[in-house]
Protein backbone atom coordinates (compact mmCIF):
# COMPACT_ATOMS: atom_id res chain seq x y z
CA UNK A 1 0.00 0.00 0.00
CA UNK A 2 2.91 2.11 1.19
CA UNK A 3 4.91 1.59 -2.47
CA UNK A 4 1.62 2.08 -4.12
CA UNK A 5 1.02 5.49 -2.36
CA UNK A 6 4.86 6.43 -3.38
CA UNK A 7 4.42 5.68 -6.99
CA UNK A 8 0.98 7.38 -7.36
CA UNK A 9 2.89 10.21 -5.71
CA UNK A 10 5.54 10.20 -8.18
CA UNK A 11 3.32 10.35 -10.91
CA UNK A 12 2.08 13.23 -9.51
CA UNK A 13 5.38 15.11 -9.24
CA UNK A 14 6.22 14.27 -12.82
CA UNK A 15 3.16 15.56 -13.88
CA UNK A 16 3.44 18.80 -12.05
CA UNK A 17 6.81 19.57 -13.20
CA UNK A 18 5.55 18.89 -16.56
CA UNK A 19 3.11 21.61 -15.98
CA UNK A 20 6.39 23.63 -14.33
CA UNK A 21 7.77 23.63 -18.08
CA UNK A 22 5.21 24.87 -20.04
CA UNK A 23 3.72 27.85 -17.97
CA UNK A 24 2.40 29.34 -20.39
CA UNK A 25 -0.29 26.84 -20.27
CA UNK A 26 -1.83 28.07 -17.06
CA UNK A 27 -2.61 31.68 -18.20
CA UNK A 28 -4.48 29.41 -21.70
CA UNK A 29 -6.15 27.58 -19.35
CA UNK A 30 -7.73 30.44 -17.54
CA UNK A 31 -8.27 32.95 -20.57
CA UNK A 32 -10.19 30.36 -21.62
CA UNK A 33 -12.32 30.15 -18.74
CA UNK A 34 -12.37 34.00 -18.45
CA UNK A 35 -13.02 34.70 -22.56
CA UNK A 36 -15.88 32.00 -22.10
CA UNK A 37 -17.58 33.09 -19.19
CA UNK A 38 -17.82 37.33 -20.87
CA UNK A 39 -20.78 35.88 -23.20
CA UNK A 40 -22.09 33.73 -20.38
CA UNK A 41 -22.42 36.68 -18.54
CA UNK A 42 -24.87 38.52 -20.79
CA UNK A 43 -26.33 36.08 -22.04
CA UNK A 44 -27.65 34.59 -18.79
CA UNK A 45 -28.32 38.22 -17.88
CA UNK A 46 -30.44 38.52 -21.08
CA UNK A 47 -32.29 34.87 -20.13
CA UNK A 48 -33.06 36.62 -16.66
CA UNK A 49 -34.43 39.57 -17.64
CA UNK A 50 -37.30 37.84 -19.53
CA UNK A 51 -37.29 34.40 -16.78
CA UNK A 52 -36.72 34.87 -13.03
CA UNK A 53 -37.79 30.88 -12.51
CA UNK A 54 -34.85 29.37 -13.43
CA UNK A 55 -33.41 28.51 -10.27
CA UNK A 56 -29.96 30.53 -10.48
CA UNK A 57 -29.36 34.43 -10.52
CA UNK A 58 -25.81 35.45 -12.22
CA UNK A 59 -23.56 34.68 -9.97
CA UNK A 60 -24.95 30.75 -8.97
CA UNK A 61 -24.92 30.67 -12.86
CA UNK A 62 -21.30 32.04 -13.04
CA UNK A 63 -19.79 30.05 -10.37
CA UNK A 64 -21.35 26.99 -11.48
CA UNK A 65 -20.18 27.59 -15.11
CA UNK A 66 -16.60 28.70 -13.97
CA UNK A 67 -16.47 25.27 -11.51
CA UNK A 68 -17.65 23.36 -14.98
CA UNK A 69 -15.11 25.21 -17.17
CA UNK A 70 -12.46 25.03 -15.00
CA UNK A 71 -12.49 21.19 -13.72
CA UNK A 72 -13.98 19.48 -16.11
CA UNK A 73 -10.52 18.58 -17.95
CA UNK A 74 -10.72 15.31 -19.05
CA UNK A 75 -10.41 16.24 -22.92
CA UNK A 76 -7.22 13.84 -23.98
CA UNK A 77 -6.17 12.82 -20.61
CA UNK A 78 -5.99 8.98 -21.80
CA UNK A 79 -4.31 9.99 -24.83
CA UNK A 80 -1.19 8.84 -23.73
CA UNK A 81 -2.33 5.28 -22.73
CA UNK A 82 -4.31 4.64 -25.59
CA UNK A 83 -1.22 5.13 -27.18
CA UNK A 84 0.92 2.57 -25.52
CA UNK A 85 -1.63 -0.48 -25.75
CA UNK A 86 -1.87 0.57 -29.99
CA UNK A 87 1.91 0.77 -30.11
CA UNK A 88 2.35 -2.05 -27.45
CA UNK A 89 4.36 -0.19 -25.52
CA UNK A 90 2.18 -1.37 -22.44
CA UNK A 91 3.76 -4.46 -22.27
CA UNK A 92 6.35 -2.94 -20.40
CA UNK A 93 4.09 -2.29 -17.65
CA UNK A 94 2.24 -5.65 -18.08
CA UNK A 95 5.82 -7.09 -17.36
CA UNK A 96 5.79 -5.20 -13.95
CA UNK A 97 4.89 -5.56 -10.37
CA UNK A 98 1.83 -3.32 -11.00
CA UNK A 99 -1.15 -3.83 -12.24
CA UNK A 100 -2.89 -2.34 -14.80
CA UNK A 101 -5.85 -1.29 -13.15
CA UNK A 102 -3.23 0.79 -10.83
CA UNK A 103 -1.66 1.69 -13.57
CA UNK A 104 -4.33 3.94 -15.29
CA UNK A 105 -5.63 5.27 -12.14
CA UNK A 106 -2.35 6.52 -11.25
CA UNK A 107 -1.60 8.04 -14.67
CA UNK A 108 -4.85 9.44 -15.86
CA UNK A 109 -5.47 11.01 -11.99
CA UNK A 110 -1.97 12.38 -11.87
CA UNK A 111 -2.75 13.92 -15.32
CA UNK A 112 -6.36 15.48 -13.39
CA UNK A 113 -4.56 16.84 -11.02
CA UNK A 114 -2.09 18.89 -12.96
CA UNK A 115 -4.81 19.92 -15.49
CA UNK A 116 -6.94 21.65 -12.40
CA UNK A 117 -3.59 22.24 -10.20
CA UNK A 118 -3.85 26.44 -11.35
CA UNK A 119 -7.58 26.91 -11.41
CA UNK A 120 -8.40 24.83 -8.46
CA UNK A 121 -6.74 27.53 -5.52
CA UNK A 122 -8.68 30.28 -7.69
CA UNK A 123 -11.85 28.43 -7.38
CA UNK A 124 -11.76 27.32 -3.68
CA UNK A 125 -10.84 31.34 -2.84
CA UNK A 126 -14.03 32.34 -5.36
CA UNK A 127 -16.48 29.63 -3.54
CA UNK A 128 -15.49 30.90 -0.08
CA UNK A 129 -16.21 34.92 -1.17
CA UNK A 130 -19.50 34.30 -3.28
CA UNK A 131 -20.78 31.16 -0.99
CA UNK A 132 -18.95 30.21 1.87
CA UNK A 133 -17.34 27.56 3.43
CA UNK A 134 -19.82 24.77 2.32
CA UNK A 135 -18.28 25.83 -0.97
CA UNK A 136 -16.05 22.82 -0.40
CA UNK A 137 -18.19 20.06 -0.36
CA UNK A 138 -18.39 21.15 -4.18
CA UNK A 139 -14.40 20.22 -4.61
CA UNK A 140 -14.42 16.93 -1.99
CA UNK A 141 -17.53 15.57 -4.04
CA UNK A 142 -15.62 16.64 -7.54
CA UNK A 143 -12.76 14.39 -6.38
CA UNK A 144 -14.80 11.74 -6.16
CA UNK A 145 -16.62 12.37 -9.33
CA UNK A 146 -13.29 12.20 -10.45
CA UNK A 147 -12.18 9.23 -9.24
CA UNK A 148 -15.06 8.09 -11.02
CA UNK A 149 -14.00 9.68 -14.44
CA UNK A 150 -10.29 7.93 -14.18
CA UNK A 151 -12.38 3.95 -13.79
CA UNK A 152 -14.63 5.01 -17.01
CA UNK A 153 -11.44 6.46 -18.86
CA UNK A 154 -9.52 3.01 -17.51
CA UNK A 155 -12.33 1.22 -18.90
CA UNK A 156 -12.73 2.95 -22.31
CA UNK A 157 -8.64 2.27 -22.56
CA UNK A 158 -9.16 -1.09 -22.23
CA UNK A 159 -11.81 -1.47 -25.28
CA UNK A 160 -8.14 -0.51 -27.17
CA UNK A 161 -7.50 -4.37 -26.70
CA UNK A 162 -9.94 -5.13 -29.00
CA UNK A 163 -10.68 -1.87 -31.31
CA UNK A 164 -6.92 -0.62 -31.30
CA UNK A 165 -6.90 2.91 -32.63
CA UNK A 166 -10.45 3.94 -31.69
CA UNK A 167 -9.64 8.05 -31.13
CA UNK A 168 -13.23 8.95 -32.52
CA UNK A 169 -14.81 6.45 -29.80
CA UNK A 170 -12.91 8.62 -27.00
CA UNK A 171 -13.65 11.90 -28.02
CA UNK A 172 -17.17 11.56 -29.08
CA UNK A 173 -17.22 10.12 -25.35
CA UNK A 174 -16.12 12.81 -23.96
CA UNK A 175 -18.03 15.17 -25.74
CA UNK A 176 -20.96 13.13 -24.83
CA UNK A 177 -19.83 13.27 -21.15
CA UNK A 178 -20.13 17.21 -21.49
CA UNK A 179 -23.23 17.34 -22.28
CA UNK A 180 -24.56 14.03 -19.79
CA UNK A 181 -22.43 15.48 -17.11
CA UNK A 182 -23.31 19.22 -17.11
CA UNK A 183 -20.51 20.66 -18.52
CA UNK A 184 -22.08 23.03 -20.91
CA UNK A 185 -25.28 23.51 -18.68
CA UNK A 186 -26.80 22.78 -15.51
CA UNK A 187 -28.53 19.30 -16.24
CA UNK A 188 -31.94 21.07 -13.77
CA UNK A 189 -31.81 23.29 -16.70
CA UNK A 190 -32.46 20.81 -19.23
CA UNK A 191 -35.65 20.31 -20.76
CA UNK A 192 -37.76 17.91 -19.47
CA UNK A 193 -37.22 15.03 -22.13
CA UNK A 194 -33.87 15.51 -21.95
CA UNK A 195 -33.11 15.74 -17.88
CA UNK A 196 -35.42 12.22 -17.62
CA UNK A 197 -32.39 10.77 -19.60
CA UNK A 198 -29.70 12.51 -17.74
CA UNK A 199 -31.36 11.70 -13.92
CA UNK A 200 -30.69 8.13 -14.62
CA UNK A 201 -26.93 8.45 -15.33
CA UNK A 202 -24.32 8.08 -13.21
CA UNK A 203 -22.51 11.08 -15.61
CA UNK A 204 -24.43 13.88 -13.09
CA UNK A 205 -22.05 12.60 -9.86
CA UNK A 206 -19.19 14.09 -12.46
CA UNK A 207 -19.52 17.46 -12.85
CA UNK A 208 -23.24 18.44 -12.03
CA UNK A 209 -23.59 16.91 -8.11
CA UNK A 210 -20.20 18.57 -7.26
CA UNK A 211 -21.14 21.89 -9.00
CA UNK A 212 -24.16 22.57 -7.13
CA UNK A 213 -22.60 21.57 -3.89
CA UNK A 214 -19.99 24.10 -5.01
CA UNK A 215 -22.73 26.96 -5.43
CA UNK A 216 -24.33 25.79 -2.32
CA UNK A 217 -27.12 24.54 -3.50
CA UNK A 218 -26.31 20.92 -2.71
CA UNK A 219 -24.73 18.85 1.09
CA UNK A 220 -22.83 15.68 1.31
CA UNK A 221 -25.77 12.89 2.39
CA UNK A 222 -24.92 9.42 2.92
CA UNK A 223 -26.74 8.43 0.54
CA UNK A 224 -25.10 10.74 -1.82
CA UNK A 225 -21.73 8.89 -0.90
CA UNK A 226 -23.26 5.53 -1.07
CA UNK A 227 -24.55 6.65 -4.58
CA UNK A 228 -20.92 7.05 -5.58
CA UNK A 229 -19.75 4.45 -3.72
CA UNK A 230 -21.73 1.94 -5.59
CA UNK A 231 -20.93 3.34 -9.24
CA UNK A 232 -17.36 3.60 -8.34
CA UNK A 233 -17.22 -0.46 -7.65
CA UNK A 234 -19.92 -1.00 -10.25
CA UNK A 235 -17.57 0.53 -12.70
CA UNK A 236 -14.21 -0.90 -11.11
CA UNK A 237 -15.40 -4.52 -10.76
CA UNK A 238 -16.61 -3.75 -15.30
CA UNK A 239 -12.92 -2.88 -15.24
CA UNK A 240 -10.99 -5.74 -14.05
CA UNK A 241 -12.89 -7.91 -16.08
CA UNK A 242 -12.22 -6.24 -19.03
CA UNK A 243 -8.80 -6.03 -18.02
CA UNK A 244 -8.25 -9.49 -17.76
CA UNK A 245 -10.08 -10.59 -20.93
CA UNK A 246 -8.26 -7.74 -22.78
CA UNK A 247 -4.83 -8.83 -21.52
CA UNK A 248 -5.54 -12.74 -22.52
CA UNK A 249 -6.14 -11.73 -26.09
CA UNK A 250 -3.67 -8.91 -26.59
CA UNK A 251 -0.16 -10.15 -28.59
CA UNK A 252 2.60 -7.87 -28.95
CA UNK A 253 6.53 -8.29 -28.62
CA UNK A 254 8.05 -7.47 -25.23
CA UNK A 255 9.96 -3.97 -25.65
CA UNK B 1 1.46 24.67 -60.04
CA UNK B 2 -2.33 23.04 -60.39
CA UNK B 3 -0.55 20.19 -61.31
CA UNK B 4 1.08 20.15 -57.98
CA UNK B 5 -1.96 20.94 -55.98
CA UNK B 6 -3.81 17.79 -57.89
CA UNK B 7 -1.12 15.61 -57.17
CA UNK B 8 -1.17 16.22 -53.33
CA UNK B 9 -4.75 15.89 -53.29
CA UNK B 10 -4.55 12.71 -54.95
CA UNK B 11 -1.83 11.63 -52.18
CA UNK B 12 -4.21 12.38 -49.19
CA UNK B 13 -7.01 10.70 -50.75
CA UNK B 14 -4.94 7.90 -51.10
CA UNK B 15 -3.59 8.51 -47.72
CA UNK B 16 -7.60 8.20 -46.22
CA UNK B 17 -8.01 5.21 -48.32
CA UNK B 18 -5.69 3.58 -46.41
CA UNK B 19 -7.24 4.73 -43.07
CA UNK B 20 -10.91 4.16 -43.48
CA UNK B 21 -12.05 3.49 -40.00
CA UNK B 22 -10.50 7.08 -39.60
CA UNK B 23 -12.90 8.50 -41.35
CA UNK B 24 -15.95 6.52 -39.41
CA UNK B 25 -14.37 7.99 -36.48
CA UNK B 26 -14.22 10.99 -37.65
CA UNK B 27 -18.15 10.80 -38.68
CA UNK B 28 -19.10 10.05 -35.47
CA UNK B 29 -17.30 12.81 -33.69
CA UNK B 30 -18.43 15.23 -35.95
CA UNK B 31 -22.40 13.92 -35.29
CA UNK B 32 -21.78 14.18 -31.34
CA UNK B 33 -19.94 17.41 -31.59
CA UNK B 34 -23.69 18.70 -33.54
CA UNK B 35 -25.85 16.63 -30.62
CA UNK B 36 -23.86 19.21 -28.20
CA UNK B 37 -24.59 22.16 -30.19
CA UNK B 38 -27.99 21.48 -30.40
CA UNK B 39 -28.22 20.40 -26.36
CA UNK B 40 -27.02 23.61 -25.74
CA UNK B 41 -29.76 25.51 -28.18
CA UNK B 42 -32.62 23.52 -26.55
CA UNK B 43 -30.83 24.30 -23.31
CA UNK B 44 -30.86 28.10 -24.00
CA UNK B 45 -34.30 28.14 -25.60
CA UNK B 46 -36.42 26.23 -23.45
CA UNK B 47 -35.65 29.09 -20.87
CA UNK B 48 -36.59 32.05 -23.40
CA UNK B 49 -38.12 32.55 -26.59
CA UNK B 50 -35.92 34.86 -28.45
CA UNK B 51 -32.12 36.39 -27.57
CA UNK B 52 -31.99 39.51 -29.00
CA UNK B 53 -34.62 38.85 -32.16
CA UNK B 54 -33.05 35.58 -32.88
CA UNK B 55 -34.73 32.43 -32.43
CA UNK B 56 -34.13 28.91 -31.97
CA UNK B 57 -34.08 28.33 -35.97
CA UNK B 58 -31.84 31.48 -36.22
CA UNK B 59 -29.83 30.35 -33.95
CA UNK B 60 -29.36 26.86 -35.69
CA UNK B 61 -28.61 28.31 -39.05
CA UNK B 62 -26.09 30.73 -37.05
CA UNK B 63 -24.56 27.40 -35.50
CA UNK B 64 -24.25 25.80 -39.00
CA UNK B 65 -22.66 28.74 -40.90
CA UNK B 66 -20.28 29.22 -38.11
CA UNK B 67 -19.06 25.51 -38.31
CA UNK B 68 -19.24 25.71 -41.63
CA UNK B 69 -16.19 28.51 -41.56
CA UNK B 70 -14.44 26.52 -38.97
CA UNK B 71 -14.63 23.60 -41.34
CA UNK B 72 -13.51 24.86 -45.13
CA UNK B 73 -10.87 26.96 -42.24
CA UNK B 74 -9.41 23.19 -41.23
CA UNK B 75 -9.79 21.55 -44.58
CA UNK B 76 -7.86 24.36 -46.21
CA UNK B 77 -5.79 26.38 -43.88
CA UNK B 78 -2.31 26.28 -44.44
CA UNK B 79 0.35 24.80 -41.45
CA UNK B 80 3.72 26.19 -41.58
CA UNK B 81 4.68 26.89 -38.23
CA UNK B 82 5.23 23.74 -37.44
CA UNK B 83 7.95 23.74 -40.42
CA UNK B 84 9.35 26.83 -39.37
CA UNK B 85 9.41 25.42 -36.15
CA UNK B 86 11.32 22.04 -36.91
CA UNK B 87 13.60 24.17 -39.24
CA UNK B 88 11.37 21.73 -42.29
CA UNK B 89 10.44 24.65 -44.10
CA UNK B 90 13.62 24.79 -46.44
CA UNK B 91 12.21 21.42 -47.95
CA UNK B 92 9.85 24.00 -49.37
CA UNK B 93 11.38 26.63 -50.62
CA UNK B 94 13.86 25.21 -52.63
CA UNK B 95 10.94 24.02 -54.94
CA UNK B 96 10.34 25.89 -58.13
CA UNK B 97 6.82 26.72 -57.22
CA UNK B 98 5.46 29.11 -54.21
CA UNK B 99 5.53 27.31 -50.74
CA UNK B 100 2.37 28.20 -50.11
CA UNK B 101 1.19 25.52 -52.40
CA UNK B 102 2.57 23.03 -49.65
CA UNK B 103 1.19 24.41 -46.54
CA UNK B 104 -2.37 23.60 -47.79
CA UNK B 105 -4.23 21.18 -45.13
CA UNK B 106 -6.20 19.66 -48.03
CA UNK B 107 -7.80 17.10 -45.55
CA UNK B 108 -10.52 15.72 -47.55
CA UNK B 109 -12.34 14.66 -44.44
CA UNK B 110 -12.88 18.24 -43.32
CA UNK B 111 -13.87 19.09 -47.40
CA UNK B 112 -16.73 15.98 -47.49
CA UNK B 113 -17.49 17.41 -43.90
CA UNK B 114 -18.12 21.10 -45.13
CA UNK B 115 -20.38 19.82 -48.31
CA UNK B 116 -22.05 17.59 -45.77
CA UNK B 117 -22.75 21.01 -43.33
CA UNK B 118 -24.18 22.76 -46.41
CA UNK B 119 -26.39 19.91 -47.77
CA UNK B 120 -27.56 20.19 -43.31
CA UNK B 121 -27.45 23.91 -43.50
CA UNK B 122 -29.41 23.82 -47.09
CA UNK B 123 -32.15 21.62 -45.30
CA UNK B 124 -32.40 23.57 -42.05
CA UNK B 125 -32.66 27.04 -43.98
CA UNK B 126 -36.04 24.83 -46.43
CA UNK B 127 -37.42 23.80 -43.93
CA UNK B 128 -37.50 26.27 -41.44
CA UNK B 129 -39.82 28.10 -43.77
CA UNK B 130 -38.36 31.50 -44.22
CA UNK B 131 -39.16 33.68 -47.24
CA UNK B 132 -36.04 35.04 -48.44
CA UNK B 133 -35.35 36.03 -52.03
CA UNK B 134 -33.26 34.21 -54.45
CA UNK B 135 -31.10 37.60 -54.43
CA UNK B 136 -30.90 37.61 -50.59
CA UNK B 137 -29.48 33.80 -50.41
CA UNK B 138 -27.07 34.47 -53.17
CA UNK B 139 -25.81 37.75 -51.50
CA UNK B 140 -25.37 35.62 -48.13
CA UNK B 141 -23.42 32.77 -50.03
CA UNK B 142 -21.09 35.68 -51.72
CA UNK B 143 -20.95 37.72 -48.46
CA UNK B 144 -19.71 34.41 -46.48
CA UNK B 145 -16.61 33.89 -49.23
CA UNK B 146 -15.53 37.35 -49.07
CA UNK B 147 -15.42 37.94 -45.52
CA UNK B 148 -14.55 34.41 -44.57
CA UNK B 149 -10.23 35.31 -44.56
CA UNK B 150 -11.20 37.06 -42.18
CA UNK B 151 -10.87 33.77 -39.87
CA UNK B 152 -7.88 32.50 -41.76
CA UNK B 153 -5.65 35.66 -42.09
CA UNK B 154 -4.94 36.63 -38.56
CA UNK B 155 -4.21 33.09 -37.98
CA UNK B 156 -1.71 33.34 -40.64
CA UNK B 157 0.03 36.46 -39.07
CA UNK B 158 0.14 34.51 -35.25
CA UNK B 159 1.91 31.10 -37.41
CA UNK B 160 3.99 33.86 -38.94
CA UNK B 161 5.54 34.83 -35.46
CA UNK B 162 6.81 31.47 -34.93
CA UNK B 163 9.64 32.59 -37.13
CA UNK B 164 10.75 35.02 -33.60
CA UNK B 165 9.73 33.19 -31.00
CA UNK B 166 9.42 29.13 -31.79
CA UNK B 167 6.41 27.60 -30.46
CA UNK B 168 2.87 29.71 -30.81
CA UNK B 169 1.16 27.29 -30.06
CA UNK B 170 -0.74 28.90 -26.80
CA UNK B 171 -0.86 32.21 -28.96
CA UNK B 172 -2.99 30.62 -31.57
CA UNK B 173 -4.91 28.76 -28.96
CA UNK B 174 -6.23 31.81 -26.94
CA UNK B 175 -7.01 33.25 -30.22
CA UNK B 176 -9.25 30.62 -31.59
CA UNK B 177 -10.72 30.75 -27.97
CA UNK B 178 -11.63 34.08 -28.26
CA UNK B 179 -13.51 33.25 -31.38
CA UNK B 180 -14.64 30.02 -30.49
CA UNK B 181 -16.66 31.87 -27.66
CA UNK B 182 -18.95 33.01 -30.25
CA UNK B 183 -19.56 30.32 -32.14
CA UNK B 184 -22.83 29.47 -30.18
CA UNK B 185 -24.05 32.78 -29.37
CA UNK B 186 -23.94 35.72 -31.68
CA UNK B 187 -21.70 38.74 -30.85
CA UNK B 188 -24.59 40.93 -30.36
CA UNK B 189 -25.26 39.33 -27.18
CA UNK B 190 -22.54 41.58 -25.93
CA UNK B 191 -22.98 45.21 -24.36
CA UNK B 192 -21.84 47.97 -25.94
CA UNK B 193 -17.85 47.92 -24.92
CA UNK B 194 -17.56 44.48 -24.79
CA UNK B 195 -18.92 44.17 -28.56
CA UNK B 196 -16.42 47.04 -29.81
CA UNK B 197 -13.30 45.37 -27.95
CA UNK B 198 -14.12 41.69 -29.35
CA UNK B 199 -15.19 43.06 -33.27
CA UNK B 200 -11.54 44.86 -33.27
CA UNK B 201 -9.21 41.17 -31.68
CA UNK B 202 -11.65 38.99 -33.82
CA UNK B 203 -13.92 40.82 -36.62
CA UNK B 204 -14.44 37.27 -37.95
CA UNK B 205 -17.27 37.00 -35.27
CA UNK B 206 -19.47 40.04 -36.22
CA UNK B 207 -18.03 40.23 -40.14
CA UNK B 208 -18.05 36.68 -41.14
CA UNK B 209 -20.33 34.53 -38.95
CA UNK B 210 -22.92 37.11 -37.58
CA UNK B 211 -23.40 39.05 -40.71
CA UNK B 212 -23.25 35.98 -43.19
CA UNK B 213 -26.35 34.60 -41.03
CA UNK B 214 -28.06 37.95 -40.65
CA UNK B 215 -28.18 38.73 -44.31
CA UNK B 216 -29.68 35.18 -44.86
CA UNK B 217 -32.39 35.61 -42.65
CA UNK B 218 -32.99 39.35 -43.39
CA UNK B 219 -32.01 40.38 -40.17
CA UNK B 220 -30.14 43.57 -42.11
CA UNK B 221 -31.00 46.22 -44.86
CA UNK B 222 -28.95 45.65 -47.89
CA UNK B 223 -27.20 48.86 -47.33
CA UNK B 224 -25.95 48.12 -43.67
CA UNK B 225 -24.55 44.76 -45.25
CA UNK B 226 -22.75 46.89 -47.97
CA UNK B 227 -21.42 48.80 -45.49
CA UNK B 228 -19.76 45.99 -43.58
CA UNK B 229 -18.76 44.29 -46.34
CA UNK B 230 -16.29 47.35 -47.36
CA UNK B 231 -15.15 47.31 -44.07
CA UNK B 232 -14.09 43.20 -44.00
CA UNK B 233 -12.39 43.80 -46.97
CA UNK B 234 -10.34 46.89 -46.23
CA UNK B 235 -9.64 44.59 -43.09
CA UNK B 236 -8.80 41.73 -45.12
CA UNK B 237 -6.09 43.89 -47.31
CA UNK B 238 -4.55 45.13 -44.17
CA UNK B 239 -4.12 42.38 -42.79
CA UNK B 240 -2.79 40.66 -45.77
CA UNK B 241 -0.08 43.16 -46.55
CA UNK B 242 0.98 42.74 -42.24
CA UNK B 243 1.15 38.46 -43.10
CA UNK B 244 3.10 39.19 -46.22
CA UNK B 245 5.56 41.62 -44.82
CA UNK B 246 6.18 39.51 -41.58
CA UNK B 247 6.18 36.42 -43.29
CA UNK B 248 8.83 37.79 -45.68
CA UNK B 249 10.84 39.32 -42.67
CA UNK B 250 10.33 35.96 -41.22
CA UNK B 251 11.78 34.17 -43.93
CA UNK B 252 14.88 36.30 -43.58
CA UNK B 253 15.53 35.49 -40.36
CA UNK B 254 14.72 31.83 -40.67
CA UNK B 255 17.36 29.42 -40.53
CA UNK B 256 17.03 25.40 -41.25
CA UNK B 257 18.70 22.20 -42.37
CA UNK B 258 18.62 20.43 -45.25
CA UNK B 259 16.40 18.00 -46.28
Amino acid sequence: MMSDLKTFWNYIKIELRHSYEYPLNFFVRIFWVCITLIPMYFLWNIIFSQNNATGYNIITILLYLAFSYGLGVWGSIANDIRGEIITGDIVKILVRNISLDKYFFMKIFSKLIEGIIFSLPILIILGFIFVGIQSLQGIILYFLGMILVTIIYSILITTSFWFGNNWGFFYSFGMSMSILSGAIFPLDLYPEYLRFIVDYLPFKLIIFVPAKAYIGEYNITLWLLITYAFWIALFYILLKILIKYGTERYEQLGG
Amino acid sequence: MLNTLKIIFKNELRRQWEYKSNFISAIIVQIIFVLMLLTFILVIYSQVPDIKGWNIYDLIIYVLIVDSSYMLFSALGLWFDRDITHGTLNHFLVKPITEFVFYINFSIIDILFVLMNIIVLISCYFSFDYNSTAFSIIFAIIYFILTWPLLLLPIFIIRTLAFWFGEIWEIEQMFRMTISSFERIPIIVLQRIFFIVFIIITPIGYLNWYMSAAVLLNKVTYVYALEMLAIAIISEIVLYIIFIKLYKKGLKKYEGFGG
